[in-house]
């Protein structure tokens, strides 16, 4: 290809002035878009996943840099703290799995929720079913839980699923690490 | 071990062409096809994986930690052409094509919509994942290119309603083959 | 002339629904899509008549491809801003899927060809398949869930381009 210097400067000065523009537009409408905050944890009914709450709220906590936890807020009854729903991310079989975990203040499991994720099609993607998601619930948050095959034998098992083992597993990564972050920074009061 | 899920997935369980509905059109153009099929699927692949590795590097280093990440579109237009400049420039340079030669143009068809695709989804994505997905995806549109090559040679149009003859009966003969393809999910865990 | 002309506009077409039909799951999905890109499509276009003449030929891509993703950003941001329902329904898969299309009907109907009339014909023609085989798959979709998988899609946009090429009375291609 023959390079033009003329019309490579025109070039280069167009894609400068629509940078330009397409940043000036965002900006522009940037609080508008981060209005409608699209389906991040708004559309998450508290009451189900720790019964007794009734609002979420922002709580003023550090969240660690590294982008494990996406976001914590605390979970209340008439302004009195019940627990905290902790948002993290984590790696599955191929897509990124995103998890509400629900913690109450005496430091028990009250439910997760699968947000979004992208498994394969009738296997990895039970692992958003209720049947699965139920398997977190009333665990001790006082250790990290396990995956196992078979039936569970103690308290801190999870039975797997069968053919969807790394989608199992990155979920219970994903609220190990809630659970880590509710031991290091949570537990007991902020 | 990961790498290699994502590779059969994108290939076969996921396949880009048939479950994802993504770069039908070039599989389905086989008038205008001027290079076979296989050394056309290797350059898709080697222009998609370019491409990719390309985006990736300058989404993570330069549009996230600037925040400019609404430039993203702006940035992969071009990306894209460079990576297809590049592939062309490599084909080129192994010389066994020289009498048959890809155009830059032809090649950004292609694989637009293959690369395209990850430079959304492969924000979440570390790098080597975003490789094989890309590989896998240029693999599962070559599979589906010579598929419904072999297909369109067995269909006798004779047979077919005139109607239907050309790109609707195509059109179906992928359907079924999705049908097929469906059969794969699962494959991976 | 005019002949070679109606099947540049079909293969054109051809290449634009295949490649927008991924968003043919609903009725709105379609029509969005399709209204996007027939935007993007007119306005680069009336733009690249600046540059047709006068730009190195081989350059000429370049500025095109620059302009669309230009227009589809601020199309997506726009979006993204007034009508985030829809974004909810298409996600990352609208910038990419705008921007794919221009690109590809640019390519498939001539690379030095800019012409206004062909980008209208086209636009047209995408609207209007995108709505139908996005109505069809909808309406089918309610009672029957496998329409809104992949497989589906290509059955639906097989038969509904042979009912098409059968009632205008050619081959699609």
């Amino acid at each position: 290809m023959k390079i033009d210097a003329k019309w490579t400067l025109i070039l280069v000065a167009l894609v400068i002035v629509c940078s330009i523009a397409t940043g000036g537009i965002y900006v522009a409408l940037e609080d508008k878009i981060a209005e409608n905050d699209f389906g991040d944890g708004d559309d998450i009914d508290i009451s189900t996943l720790l019964p007794g709450a009734t609002d979420l709220k922002k709580i003023d906590i550090d969240i660690p840099e590294d982008g494990s936890i996406r976001d914590v807020q605390g979970a209340y009854e008439n302004n009195e703290l019940k627990g905290y729903l902790i948002k993290t991310d984590t790696e599955g079989a191929y897509s990124t799995i995103s998890l509400a975990v629900a913690i109450t203040t005496e430091g028990t499991i009250s439910g997760i929720e699968v947000l979004s994720h992208n498994e394969t099609e009738g296997l990895g993607d039970e692992i958003a079913d209720e049947e699965f998601t139920n398997r977190f619930k009333d665990k001790t948050a006082d250790s990290l839980l396990k995956l196992v095959e078979e039936d569970t034998s103690a308290d801190d098992e999870i039975q797997g699923l069968s053919g969807a083992t790394i989608s199992a597993q990155a979920v219970v990564d994903g609220v190990n690490t809630a659970v880590e972050f509710y031991n290091e920074q949570l537990k007991g009061g902020n | 071990m990961k790498f290699i899920y994502i590779l059969i997935a994108a290939f076969l369980s996921e396949n880009f062409v048939l479950s994802k509905l993504l770069g039908i059109y070039p599989a389905i153009d086989v008038q205008n096809r001027k290079y076979p099929i296989v050394q056309e699927g290797i350059l898709v692949t080697t222009a998609v994986t370019i491409m990719t590795v390309l985006s990736h590097i300058i989404y993570t280093l330069i549009l996230e930690p600037l925040n400019i990440t609404y430039l993203a579109t702006i940035v992969f237009a071009l990306v894209l052409f460079l990576a297809a400049q590049l592939t062309v420039l490599i084909s080129k340079n192994m010389g066994n094509y020289n009498n048959r030669e890809i155009s830059v143009g032809q090649l950004v068809v292609n694989s637009v919509i293959f690369a395209a695709i990850f430079l959304s989804i492969n924000q979440d994505l570390n790098l080597l994942s975003s490789i094989a997905n890309s590989i896998g995806a240029g693999l599962g549109y070559t599979l589906v290119s010579i598929l419904l090559a072999d297909a369109i040679d067995r269909i006798d149009d004779e047979a077919v309603i005139g109607a239907f003859r050309g790109v609707p009966i195509q059109l179906i003969s992928l359907g079924l083959m999705a049908y097929a393809f469906w059969g794969f999910s699962g494959l991976v865990p | 002339m005019s002949k070679n002309n109606g099947k540049k506009i079909s293969a054109t077409l051809l290449a634009a629904i295949c490649t927008g039909l991924v968003a043919t799951t609903s009725l709105r999905t379609g029509l969005s899509i399709g209204i996007a890109v027939s935007i993007v499509l007119i306005l680069t276009n009336l733009i690249m008549n600046i540059f047709k003449d006068r730009a190195p030929s081989n350059m000429l891509i370049l500025f095109y491809m620059v302009l669309v993703a230009f227009l589809t950003s601020i199309i997506y941001i726009i979006t993204q801003a007034y009508l985030p329902e829809l974004i909810a329904e298409l996600g990352v898969y609208m910038p990419i899927l705008i921007f794919s299309v221009c690109i590809i009907v640019q390519i498939v109907s001539g690379e030095e060809n800019y012409s206004i009339n062909i980008a209208l014909k086209t636009s047209i023609g995408f609207i209007l398949a995108l709505g139908v085989i996005g109505i069809v798959r909808e309406v089918l979709g309610k009672n029957y869930t496998a329409m809104l998988e992949a497989p589906a899609a290509f059955l639906t946009a097989g038969i509904l381009l042979a009912i098409a090429s059968g009632i205008f009375n050619k081959k699609a291609i």
